[in-house]
């Protein structure tokens, strides 16, 4: 039995000594709480639309509706989660408190090494913001971002109360846009690393488990892949093709962005081939299969993750630097990218609209890249001290 | 060290060809017919097939690569650019030497800039100066390209209060550089490429200064360090003389392999900057359907990365002897 | 020194007239402190085969009094010119060049009578079949070889030659060919007589026929001579460094004395806010097209005159009539009457632009001012929608007949701030009646490509009213197969109406005919009509002479002169 102040966020941490956890899990249950009081009518009307809708009834749903649907699910889901989150957390604690040990699993010592390092931390804050941030878009954006108002009288406004960002040319709300850019963001960067990450390491583990001349073979494609200006062929393909749907943006970026996946995979293949407990497990008579994926695959990961998380920031940059050339996302949704391409035109008089936008990709990629380096100092063994 | 150099070389070879192959096909894989950019319903068939055939776009596929591949490896020929009515050899030869100009100066920046910086904030770790760096220098390395332009463009060139110390765009005074000295044409020269080079210098300085001090930090840790540093020489002499030498071997590769994202980065600073080189004509290419163009620019960076690694595996071996061995 | 000239003055105070009205004359253009420049719409006369003889005396006067030489005009472009080589170019810009450097057999005065240039007369034979002219004996290419008929005969040849690729090649065609009657004296004939036979011959440069003879068939479009070309005009070209100037320099040897100014150079900066930059900080003298959103910055530059004039171009959103959804009248009619118009221009163009309602323009003499309007109304828009079976049958926002959403890409052209906005703004306008629009921008060649090869939905494009009216390119029948009707229009009645009016010689009839051409076409909504604009054109105030034509800013450059005291370079 769960002892009732367990399942109160924050304050079975709090009790159990954990403070840190307890001070994160109380603030985020607070937010939560906070967005959906302010928010209330909204969710509930959100709730209401979308089952009349659902039981037949002959009214209007556009897509914008389906995003309040998302956010409120997200944030009733989120409350439920949380308040589950600390009673099971809590319950584990005090089981394992039982024990003469707390037992430390690899990924704790590599949390805690983690937490020490404040950078780091500052990372994962920025990353989880910018994550609750595109999923509560609506909620924290004031307005649509592709609702053009007066175009006459209400555009290129500086900012002000009602508009933090002022107006662009269109008569929309610029921080709006920039909110919402941050899906954008977050999809391409997700997608296209998935991408990227899959091919790399399906192509490195190739070379490195086989060796001999697919090796070879798949190396020197590698290393001729890698001698493209990226960009330049990316350019290439989107626009003889055609088309510039963000799909085609993201699997372009993503075919682009596995070599260094496969290198590292390859290397890492190499080394742990020559391991004492691949050996073994040869002789136990293991077929490639298995070995790949019960044993090398596995103790690849780490170095996986961390280049994973790296190149996050890069495929983030490289779909900017489309949409800069215009290339990217197309009007009327708002990306980073495509916010500065409008309103590049206005730097020098309406200077932040594009440098906020940009801004904006700045923090994010400062975001993933630290906390890919403290991934990396993290699991580093030699920088324990 | 010759059969390095020469083994090297060989394997170069086939990477252009790869390249070259690549790049024809992809873009006679595209959709669209090169010649719709003549598509005039008053040119009539003949004349259309005449052009055709100037083009040499009539024969199978396989005949128009083997003629392609000839005519670059021993003429230097890349054909026509259609859109700009010009062979597309002389668009390259006024376009490349002002993108060289351009990456040349920021490699410059590039190394003075990042290795200076990584070895300050290597010997000085952990210090207010070593965090200070570090974020600053994180903050450059995640910055577009555009961005840093953009705010560059702002402060020097024309937004705060008008301020129009440097140019916006373009490489000289066009109406006075004729006119001047030599000493005031290399100024005007340097002030119009001030700004570009900064913008694509400085985040690949950033990045070679975070290498740079991870390699010296690993360096320092090394036993013979501190064995010089028992027997009594001081600290300066033992970072500059031992631990640099060392540290900067794998800088080398680092730069090798910035060479293709430098190059990717003139395409977008030559944008915000309007500056006439392969990155403007490369884009210019794209969005004209231009498609010996692209072939040729594409052959053109991807030559530039295979030479600047294999200048970069060169010097490695000259610089560390266990990879001559290898 | 005052001109006297056929041009209005208008100090700001008073509203800017659009409609026509006659001109009437007054003062001269640069009266000291004079910073503004305002032309009235002059409706032209339709017939400039003849010459008007004051304008020529003053240029005489002109040339006979000493002004001082010396200084350079930097000009700001936002794109480079393609080709130098008459037969081959295709851009604005290029075209601005070319005048400067070549002479053609004729030029237009500002009130689009003629003008002899290198041809000193022309006559009609009796029935009109044979044009001939007089060339000047003392005109000079650039490398010394004497300007000659064999020059002209040649250039006419290879304009017709299917082979050079000459973009205005359909307006030759008429032209049966060209005759060598002696040095100095070339005879065009024609296979029959009509209205705009002068038009079309002189249409385009000269060209030197002992360097492009050299030229292999089919091998014009990418000779060297494009980037180097060799001229016989006012100006001689110097130097042209791709992406970045060309520079020309001042004819010595021109016949009518060397012009002024010693040097122009065209500086490309893609950027329209980079060219406003420069101009008020002086790097750049001249900004052609300036869009009406720095206006008012600019006009409060102390050092900048600013010249308006109405352009003689409409700009459109052209429905393809292959498709099914457009080919409803009343789809048309709504679509139209979806798009805001008015807030258009009162945002993007501020004061300069008038709602356009049909295929001429006001300045035309065979304009007809009592067209039906199909002003804003999206209610109204809806209802006709709906009645055309397009409903929101399942509740997402959009329209849809038969399970498809009404959706269309709407293509336009890159490189013009003014037309990408309209397609968010007309995007935005057409949501509120459940319209979805998917703008495209394109690169200008690769655009006029997909509107040649019917490859559009919408298209949004611009037309330049030519001097000679005739309907027959945009909107005959006949012509759906040509480059210029890719909406593919046909109507009957119209062809026939259209027929008619071109060959009829008497002007009140004509015109008559006109007015019932014009309201056909309105009626049925081939394109939305969006809107005529005014051109800003901001030039530095050290430039004397300076008159800028809705014809080209550069109508009078080889005057422009700079006061010694004022030179800058």
């Amino acid at each position: 039995m769960i002892p009732l102040h367990d399942w109160m966020p924050g304050w079975g941490h709090w009790r159990l000594g954990q403070r840190l956890k307890g001070t994160v899990v109380a603030g985020l249950f607070a937010l939560f709480v906070l967005l959906g009081l302010w928010h209330a009518r909204t969710i509930w009307g959100s709730l209401l639309h979308t089952a009349s809708k659902l039981s037949g009834a002959e009214v209007v749903y556009t897509s914008r509706d389906l995003d309040f649907l998302v956010t409120s699910l997200f944030v009733v889901a989120m409350l439920v989660l949380i308040v589950l989150f600390s009673g099971l957390s809590c319950r584990r604690r005090r089981q394992a408190e039982h024990l003469a040990k707390v037992p430390e699993g690899q990924w704790s010592i590599v949390w805690r090494q983690f937490q020490r390092n404040p950078l780091a931390v500052a990372g994962v804050v920025i990353i989880l913001a910018l994550y609750l941030v595109a999923f509560l878009c609506p909620f924290i954006a004031p307005y649509d971002p592709i609702d053009q108002g007066d175009r006459v009288r209400e555009r290129l406004l500086p900012p002000s109360a009602q508009h933090l960002l002022g107006t662009d040319r269109f008569a929309r709300d610029v921080f709006s846009r920039v909110v919402y850019g941050s899906r954008i963001s977050l999809l391409v960067g997700f997608l296209s690393v998935g991408i990227a990450v899959t091919i790399g390491t399906i192509v490195g583990a190739m070379a490195g488990f086989y060796g001999g001349w697919i090796e070879s073979l798949i190396m020197r494609f590698v290393d001729m892949m890698l001698s493209f200006p990226v960009l330049i062929l990316i350019i290439t393909v989107i626009a003889l093709w055609r088309e510039q749907s963000i799909w085609i943006i993201i699997t372009v970026i993503g075919l682009m962005s596995w070599m260094g996946v496969a290198r590292l995979v390859r290397a890492q293949f190499l080394v742990l081939k020559e391991r004492e407990f691949c050996q073994a497990a040869r002789a136990l008579g293991a077929g490639n299969s298995r070995l790949i994926f019960r044993h090398l695959l596995p103790n690849s990961l780490t170095p996986i993750i961390i280049s994973a998380t790296l190149r996050v920031g890069n495929t983030i940059l490289l779909e900017a630097a489309l949409s800069y050339l215009g290339l990217g996302v197309q009007p009327p949704t708002a990306s980073w990218g495509n916010i500065v391409y409008d309103t590049k035109g206005n730097l020098f008089t309406e200077w932040w609209m594009p440098l906020s936008a940009g801004l904006a990709i700045v923090i994010t990629v400062v975001g993933y890249n630290l906390l890919g380096d403290g991934l990396r100092d993290a699991l580093d063994p030699r920088l324990r001290e | 060290m010759h059969s390095y150099i020469i083994r090297r070389l060989l394997i170069a070879i086939p990477l252009l060809l790869g390249l070259l192959t690549v790049n024809f096909f992809l873009i006679h894989a595209a959709p669209g017919d090169p010649t719709d950019i003549f598509y005039n319903p008053d040119m009539d068939p003949e004349a259309r097939e005449n052009l055709r055939r100037i083009y040499g776009l009539d024969q199978p596929l396989g005949v128009q690569y083997v003629r392609y591949v000839r005519g670059v490896l021993l003429e230097f020929e890349f054909g026509y650019s259609i859109a700009k009515k010009r062979p597309v050899r002389d668009e390259i030869l006024e376009a490349l030497p002002n993108t060289l100009q351009l990456s040349a100066l920021a490699l410059l920046i590039e190394l003075t800039v990042g290795i200076a910086i990584g070895i300050l904030a290597a010997v000085r770790q952990r210090s207010t100066f070593d965090n200070l760096t570090r974020v600053t220098a994180l903050t450059f390395y995640s910055m577009p390209s555009f961005y840093l332009g953009l705010v560059l463009l702002f402060l020097f060139a024309g937004g705060v209060s008008a301020t129009h110390w440097l140019p916006a765009s373009g490489m000289i005074d066009i109406v006075r550089h004729e006119s001047m000295s030599g000493l005031e044409k290399m100024g005007d020269r340097l002030v119009h490429i001030l700004l570009p080079a900064l913008t694509l210098g400085l985040g690949a300085a950033a990045a070679i200064s975070r290498y740079m001090r991870g390699e010296l930090l690993e360096v320092i840790r090394q036993d013979y360090i501190r064995t010089a540093k028992a027997k009594g020489l001081s600290e300066k002499v033992v970072v500059f003389k031992h631990g640099l030498r060392n540290a900067l071997i794998p800088i080398i590769t680092i730069v090798g392999l910035s060479l293709p994202v430098l190059f990717s980065g003139t395409v977008i600073v030559e944008q915000v900057f309007a500056w006439p080189g392969m990155g403007r004509v490369a884009v210019d290419a794209a969005f004209q359907r231009d498609y010996s163009m692209f072939l040729a620019v594409n052959l053109i960076f991807g030559t530039m990365v295979v030479m600047g690694n294999l200048v970069a595996d060169i010097l490695y071996a000259v610089v560390d002897p266990r990879v001559r061995l290898s | 020194m005052p001109r006297i000239a056929r041009i209005t003055l208008f100090i700001f105070l008073l509203a800017v007239p659009s409609c026509s009205s006659p001109s009437t004359s007054t003062d001269s253009p640069d009266a000291p402190g004079q910073r503004l420049i305002v032309k009235e719409i002059t409706p032209d006369r339709g017939r400039s085969e003849e010459r008007n003889l004051e304008y020529e005396a003053q240029w005489d006067e002109f040339d006979a009094t000493p002004h001082d030489p010396g200084d350079a005009l930097v000009v700001g472009l936002i794109a480079d010119a393609d080709s130098l080589n008459p037969l081959t170019l295709e851009t604005k810009n290029a075209h601005d060049i070319l005048d400067l450097l070549t002479l053609s057999l004729t030029h237009i005065n500002p009130d689009y009578s003629s003008a002899p240039s290198l041809a000193q007369s022309w006559e009609f034979s009796e029935g009109h079949l044979e044009l001939t002219f007089h060339l000047r004996d003392d005109v000079y290419w650039h490398d010394g070889v004497k300007t000659t008929a064999h020059d002209v005969c040649f250039t006419l040849r290879m304009q017709q030659a299917p082979t050079t690729g000459y973009p205005n090649i359909k307006d030759k065609q008429y032209i049966k060919e060209c005759i060598v009657v002696d040095d100095f004296t070339a005879r065009f004939t024609f296979d029959q007589a009509y209205p705009y036979q002068l038009f079309d011959v002189v249409d385009g440069h000269i060209v030197p026929k002992h360097i492009l003879e050299a030229v292999p068939d089919g091998e014009m479009v990418t000779a060297a001579f494009n980037r180097n070309p060799i001229g016989n005009g006012p100006y001689r070209f110097k130097e042209w460094k791709a992406q970045q100037y060309i520079e020309i320099t001042a004819n010595e040897d021109f016949f009518a004395g060397r012009p002024p100014l010693d040097r122009i150079l065209f500086k490309v900066v893609p950027d329209q806010e980079n060219l406003v930059i420069q101009l008020r900080s002086g790097q750049i003298d001249f900004m052609e097209r300036v869009p009406p959103r720095f206006y008012e910055e600019l006009s409060r530059e102390e050092d900048l005159v600013a010249h308006i004039h109405p352009s003689r171009s409409y700009t459109y959103i052209g429905w393809n009539l292959r498709d099914p959804r457009f080919q409803s009248l009343k789809v048309r009619q709504a679509l139209t009457m979806a798009i805001n118009r008015q807030e258009i221009i009162d945002s993007l163009l501020l004061e300069f632009g008038d709602i356009s309602k049909g295929p001429i323009l006001p300045i035309i003499w065979a304009y007809n001012p009592n067209l039906t309007d199909f002003s804003y109304d999206p209610e109204q828009a809806r209802q006709y929608l709906a009645e055309e079976g397009w409903k929101d049958t399942d509740g997402d926002g959009w329209l849809d007949k038969d399970g498809q959403k009404f959706s269309f890409s709407l293509k336009t052209n890159k490189g013009n701030q003014i037309r990408e906005d309209i397609t968010v703004m007309v995007q935005d306008m057409l949501k509120e009646v459940g319209i979805e629009v998917r703008p495209n921008i394109l690169e200008w060649t690769i655009l006029v490509n997909d509107s040649t090869k019917k490859e559009f939905e919408a298209i949004m494009l611009g037309w330049s009213v030519n001097l000679k009216i005739d309907m027959t390119t945009l909107w005959h029948s006949d012509s759906i197969s040509d480059k210029y009707n890719f909406i593919s229009y046909s109507n009957p009645e119209f062809d026939r109406l259209n027929d008619q009016a071109v060959m009829e010689r008497d002007e009140e009839k004509a015109r008559q005919m006109w007015w019932q051409a014009q309201e056909m076409i309105v009626k049925d909504q081939p394109y939305t009509f969006l809107f005529t604009d005014k051109q800003i054109n901001f030039i530095h105030k050290r430039f004397q002479s300076v008159q800028m034509e809705t014809e080209g800013w550069h109508y009078n450059l080889p005057h422009w002169w700079v006061p010694q005291d004022q030179q800058k370079y």
